[in-house]
């Protein structure tokens, strides 16, 4: 396998730099600090959430969840090893697919019924709200196939395994392996374009 | 396994479809492999676009109640990301696509650590293993086998260079005290609350790397606790969560109780 060395492209409203930066202040205590990374972080923690958990009210408790843990991890960020953005995302979409998970057992997989993939707003109103990296993360995604996208939001927003959305989509597994993996290889390349042009 | 298994594996790691076991093979492979681990960054920063493209402005009001929240959140020192599960490199964000920004002398160093509740903060078995832990009457400790031993753990006590770490949050009155001369450590406490109906406390140790398993126990009904632990590395954290009687193979909650560096 080929590890590929290339330069990447983060959608983000400020440097990952500036970002960074901002730990260290928030691993002293301060509060100031920590209000910018909210600033900067709660659009796409609180997405998430929602997104994952289908539910405003869960989605507000998540984001807090995810907040208090930046607010107590911060001293051991590593900006050496990875983005805040990306870290803040990974803490989001954890602490959203165990609350899913959670509520799964008392609803007798309810959601997953509901499921059924919920496009990703894409309206040209709401894109121009949403701003800049948003409207770059989705035109990304429009590039993938759209069994490709089906499969891999069905993994990534509804918590499912591949086993999962293969009997979502009544699918074979090795195809709903192949969608999600041709699917995030797809949107790599994007990404890599969007960074060379 | 082939190339092609382990580029799906990767792939559909990064995605979040894999269960739990497979996200152990994935673990394993990541942890023999530097590059595939660099390769598995790049995918994890790809899912990214993932999450910026849900982005949502929350309700206005969130913001208050969230910086209301941390007043009273003790922060975690910088100490325990040199004491990182083996598994993080599952528990991070992506890291830019860089696979030489990896130390070459610790590849799978440390990374961004996640919340201690996640399901992939998990304990390698033969970790688990090397701890052993020394049953001390009258206490209701779940796991381990072997001879009571007063003795040892008096001495550990009364170890002059013996350090304490102080285990602080919602379960109070625990410290564990270790000493490298009695190559042990002593898990104490006394009015100690009891955990929930068909609960059990759990102890976690955090060093070299590796999350360990240490030990399930009750306290007595008089609030004491006193475990002797075979453990003396007085580099490691200690946190304790409350889980299922018998105990659980990772967290399944937040720590009720941490230590922050010996005192």
């Amino acid at each position: 396998m080929v590890v590929r060395q290339s330069r990447f492209w983060h959608p983000m409203t400020i440097e990952n730099a500036t970002l960074a930066a901002l730990l260290p202040r928030v691993a002293t205590g301060d509060h100031v600090a920590f209000a910018t990374l909210y600033d900067e972080l709660s659009s796409m923690v609180f997405g998430i959430a929602k997104r994952v958990a289908r539910d405003g009210t869960h989605a507000e408790e998540i984001t807090q969840e995810v907040f208090v843990d930046l607010w107590r991890l911060a001293a051991r960020f590593d900006a050496a090893k990875g983005n805040v953005r990306s870290w803040a995302a990974t803490i989001a979409h954890r602490r959203a697919v165990d609350r899913v998970r959670s509520e799964q057992a008392h609803r007798n997989r309810e959601r997953v019924d509901a499921l059924a993939v919920v496009p990703a707003k894409s309206g040209p109103e709401e894109l121009a709200v949403d701003g800049e990296s948003r409207q770059r993360a989705m035109s990304a995604l429009g590039r993938l196939s759209p069994p490709q996208r089906e499969a891999l939001e069905l993994a990534y927003y509804g918590g499912l395994t591949h086993v999962e959305v293969a009997d979502q989509l009544g699918i074979a597994l090795g195809t709903a392996k192949t969608r999600i993996r041709d699917g995030l290889l797809r949107l790599r390349s994007v990404l890599r374009e969007e960074a060379s042009s | 396994m082939t190339n092609d298994d382990a580029s799906d594996l990767l792939a559909l790691g990064a995605a979040g479809a894999l269960s739990d076991d497979e996200y152990d093979t994935l673990e394993q492979l990541l942890a023999a492999d530097p590059l595939l681990a660099g390769e598995y960054r790049e995918l994890q920063a790809t899912a990214l676009v993932l999450a910026e493209a849900a982005s949502e402005a929350p309700p206005p009001s969130l913001r208050a109640s969230v910086l209301e929240a941390i007043n009273n959140v003790e922060q975690l020192p910088a100490s325990l990301s040199t004491a990182q599960p083996a598994t993080s490199e599952l528990s991070i964000e992506a890291s830019p696509a860089d696979a030489s920004a990896l130390p070459a002398s610790h590849p799978h160093a440390p990374s961004n650590v996640v919340p201690i509740r996640h399901r992939r903060w998990m304990i390698p078995a033969t970790a688990a293993a090397a701890v052993v832990m020394l049953l001390v009457a009258g206490l209701l400790v779940n796991r381990f086998a072997d001879a009571p031993s007063g003795d040892r753990m008096s001495a550990v006590l009364n170890d002059d260079d013996a350090a304490t770490h102080r285990l602080t949050g919602s379960l109070e009155g625990l410290r564990v005290v270790t000493s490298t001369d009695e190559s042990a450590a002593v898990l104490i406490g006394s009015d100690v609350a009891l955990p929930d109906p068909g609960k059990v406390f759990q102890l976690w140790a955090v060093h070299d790397d590796l999350l360990v398993d240490v030990a399930t126990f009750t306290p007595a009904a008089t609030g004491e606790v006193a475990i002797l632990i075979n453990d003396d590395r007085d580099d490691a954290e200690w946190a304790v969560t409350m889980e299922p009687e018998g105990g659980s193979d990772q967290p399944t909650s937040d720590p009720i109780a941490i230590s922050s560096g010996p005192e």
